[in-house]
């Protein structure tokens, strides 16, 4: 395929597709303008800012917006910024709702790196509402009477991230919220979006900040948990500020308070469950993420517009947690579930969908069979289909080299190797990207394996240690990028070759990367044996 | 063999995008309308005779094609023919092919006044698909801004013997009074240019038009049909992304071609 008709086709699905990029962690916005009229819903959150309305109704409206724009949900806050508008048009903060969420990139400041990283530019249809919103909170915000001090300073924040011409747009947002906070300096909703736009995440793999505004962002929120304990966007912010930390453990009391306080939000309920897998609470990990799942569905059976990227996430995430709190059959089922999805007619045809229920799906049997040692079943040919794109099926030769390493083919594997890189090949070739990180990782472990199949243990023991370390330096994501940690398996072919010591040190990695892994765990009491 | 040497300097080769608006397997020609061919020609709409005639195999009127122009001192040939197209998204395997009879449908128009194909019989009709919400200047409103050129360039022949048909994929939200606003937005003339809602699974799935919702969008393949006098399909075009002027010829050879 050509480029321009690579571009041609990008561009005829581009409804769908827009809205697709970026992870998704979070519900994506909406391409279409919600439709009305909203619903007071149970279960969003109690969250109040009392802005100047002459109407009531407008009044409850926006705290719905507020309250759904602090659990991510972009698509229903918008929603309800928007009945909040239509009832008091003259009103400029139900504008500065849309503004704020429309665009889709109300979320930590670490996952805006990444998205942009990953995006290159692109901007989601949705971002034109944001930026009309913008401008508009702005034209009623200057009515006399119409807006507070306060508010006006809100609205110029929002004003200041959605202008065009601004090239740092999140650091103009940053500098509005400093200027109303020097204002106004014990307000809550100022503190709350100031934390989320100054946190840049942890590095990997020795979780240091990234930048002071991550450690800023802390210092703010661990105050606000004193000041404003029942805000549901503290506890959930609490928590996107602490993952990835050394301190994440901090945020249980945030991960039991969030989903109370939030019931029927399916991001507030999975949220929780992030913390729980980075701190080795599988099984909390596991409730959270079902009990997500379980609400999720409900939305998307009311909703045709609904989609399921979240959904796959969530479920995606599930599976992972099983697999690692050792429940072959739960994650396995998990991951069938999602692969049950039927990818879209654009997904069908995309030339990459590494998101989506089907394919993380896929991903999920994968890195279940793979974390199990599965040889079998990873071989039949059924239990993990074949996967026509070529993300997918490079991985699906990486686990079936792995297999045939194991079971000692060196000949076989060797096979699985080169088509390892045909596809490797064809996915470069074919969406002019460079190799994702994660299969390279890969490539460097199933070298390990071919070594160890074609007898030069020493040197594979190296090339597994030169993987792993690779693997931790992957960058941060969830469920992990990889499909399980290699520490696991040069453990495994440590023991298998008699070097306790080596596998010692393995599991030590792999328990220091993934807290309880019931894989490594169970390795070491066969090592220590 | 100098003189054959001295054709082949002369030779020139010249890429060039088209719709194919007729082929004759017998002259081993196809009718295409064109986009400029570089400093050579403007867009127009002229036959091609190809060099192999097993590259016709396959083409019918409105397949977008890409070829090779080659131009001797006296003679021209096309080769190197491929068939290209926006989107990969295969149409529903029961949709009609060139020649065959489109059933009969009957939804509701702008208006709210219920229409059926089988009353535009002996009319050529222009079918395509869109949904007023459509946030993406490069689809929807560029193939309803295709419809308006047609509207005007036709504008003697419009309802009499030409019929411009939109129909909403997004029937649940495109109301009558919804379309009503969008037929007005496009100055659309409603004696010749219909906006259509209801149920459209049907027809959709006949023209070949795929569409979907996800994650609060609508997705679809735009196809464009043009049916004959006879109730036939007679040319189907895929996209968004032609020119105006390359629908209008396959209009403009069906009105005249095949009167």
């Amino acid at each position: 395929m050509t480029f321009r008709r690579i571009f041609l086709v990008m561009l005829a699905l581009a409804p769908a597709m827009a809205q697709r990029s970026g992870d998704a962690c979070a519900p994506p916005p909406s391409a279409l303008a919600p439709e009305l009229p909203a619903k007071l819903l149970p279960g969003m959150g109690t969250v109040h800012m009392a802005i100047t309305t002459s109407s009531p109704e407008t009044q409850k409206f926006f705290d719905q917006g507020l309250a759904q724009m602090h659990s991510f949900w972009a698509r229903e806050a918008e929603r309800s910024f928007l009945e909040a508008a239509t009832l008091d048009p003259a009103a400029p903060m139900p504008e500065w709702g849309i503004a704020m969420v429309a665009g889709g990139d109300w979320r930590p400041r670490f996952q805006i790196d990444t998205i942009a990283r990953m995006n290159i530019g692109s901007v989601p249809p949705s971002m034109a509402r944001a930026r009309a919103a913008a401008r508009k909170a702005l034209e009623l915000s200057e009515v006399p009477g119409k807006a507070t001090e306060l508010e006006k300073l809100f609205v110029a924040a929002v004003a200041a991230r959605r202008d065009q011409a601004q090239k740092e747009p999140e650091d103009a947002f940053v500098r509005a919220m400093r200027t109303l906070l020097a204002k106004y300096p014990d307000d809550v909703e100022g503190q709350l979006d100031l934390s989320l736009m100054i946190m840049r995440g942890f590095s990997t793999p020795d979780k240091k900040p990234n930048a002071p505004g991550t450690t800023e962002a802390v210092a703010i929120l661990r105050r606000l948990l004193v000041k404003a304990p029942e805000h549901p966007g503290v506890h959930h912010y609490v928590i996107h500020a602490f993952e990835g930390s050394t301190f994440a453990r901090d945020a249980w009391p945030s991960c039991e308070k969030y989903p109370l306080l939030v019931p029927n939000i399916p991001h507030a309920l999975h949220m929780p469950g992030h913390i729980y897998a980075q701190t080795g609470r599988w099984e909390d990990a596991v409730k959270a993420f079902d009990l997500a799942a379980r609400n999720e569905r409900e939305w998307m059976k009311q909703d045709r517009f609904y989609g399921d990227s979240h959904h796959g996430h969530n479920v995606h995430y599930l599976a992972a947690s099983y697999s690692f709190e050792g429940r072959f059959a739960e994650a396995m089922e998990a991951g069938k579930e999602l692969f049950g999805f039927r990818p879209n007619p654009a997904q069908a045809v995309a030339l990459d969908v590494p998101r989506g229920a089907h394919s993380e799906g896929w991903f999920a049997m994968m890195r279940t069979l793979v974390q199990f040692e599965k040889w079998d079943e990873i071989l039949d040919g059924q239990t993990l289909p074949a996967y026509a794109k070529p993300r997918q099926d490079a991985w699906w030769h990486w686990a079936r080299g792995l297999a045939q390493a194991a079971k000692g083919n060196a000949a076989a594997a060797h096979e699985e190797s080169q088509a390892f890189e045909k596809s490797m090949a064809e996915f470069t070739a074919s969406t002019h990207r460079g190799e994702p990180a994660e299969l390279q990782v890969a490539r460097e472990e199933l070298k390990g394996h071919l070594e160890a199949a074609d007898g030069h243990l020493d040197q594979a023991l190296k090339t597994l240690e030169a993987a792993s370390t690779a693997e931790r330096k992957l960058v941060y994501n969830e469920p992990p990028q990889y499909p399980r940690p290699v520490a696991e398996a040069l453990g495994a072919l440590a023991i298998r070759y008699h070097k306790p010591a080596v596998a010692d040190k393995a599991y030590a990695i792999a328990l220091d990367q993934y807290p309880n892994d019931a894989h490594a765990k169970r390795t070491t009491l066969a090592a220590n044996r | 063999m100098l003189g054959l040497v001295s054709v082949f300097l002369a030779a020139h080769t010249y890429p060039v995008d088209g719709i194919v608006v007729a082929v004759d397997r017998d002259a081993r020609t196809m009718l295409v309308s064109h986009r400029p061919i570089g400093r050579y020609m403007p867009a127009m709409m002229m036959p091609f005779r190809v060099e192999q005639a097993g590259e016709l195999e396959g083409l019918y009127a409105g397949a977008r094609v890409h070829f090779e122009l080659v131009v001797h001192r006296a003679s021209s040939v096309a080769r190197h023919l491929v068939k290209t197209a926006d989107g990969e998204i295969a149409p529903p395997k029961e949709r009609l092919r060139p020649g065959e009879a489109v059933a009969d449908f009957s939804l509701r128009d702008q208006n709210g006044r219920a229409a059926r194909l089988s009353d535009l019989r002996g009319k050529v009709v222009a079918v395509d698909f869109i949904y007023t919400r459509c946030p993406l200047p490069d689809v929807c409103p560029r193939l309803s801004a295709n419809f308006a050129t047609l509207q005007r360039r036709f504008h003697e022949r419009l309802g009499t013997d030409l019929m411009l048909i939109t129909i909403t994929v997004d029937p649940q939200y495109d109301t009558p009074a919804v379309l009503a606003g969008y037929a007005r937005r496009w100055g659309a003339d409603d004696r010749g240019w219909l906006f259509l809602t209801g149920d459209v699974a049907e027809v959709a799935a006949q023209l070949g038009e795929v569409y979907w919702t996800d994650e609060g969008a609508i997705g679809h393949n735009s196809r464009t049909t043009i049916i004959g006098r006879d109730g036939r399909v007679a040319a189907m075009v895929d996209g968004s992304s032609w020119r105006a002027g390359q629908l209008a010829d396959l209009v403009s050879h069906e009105l005249e071609g095949k009167q």
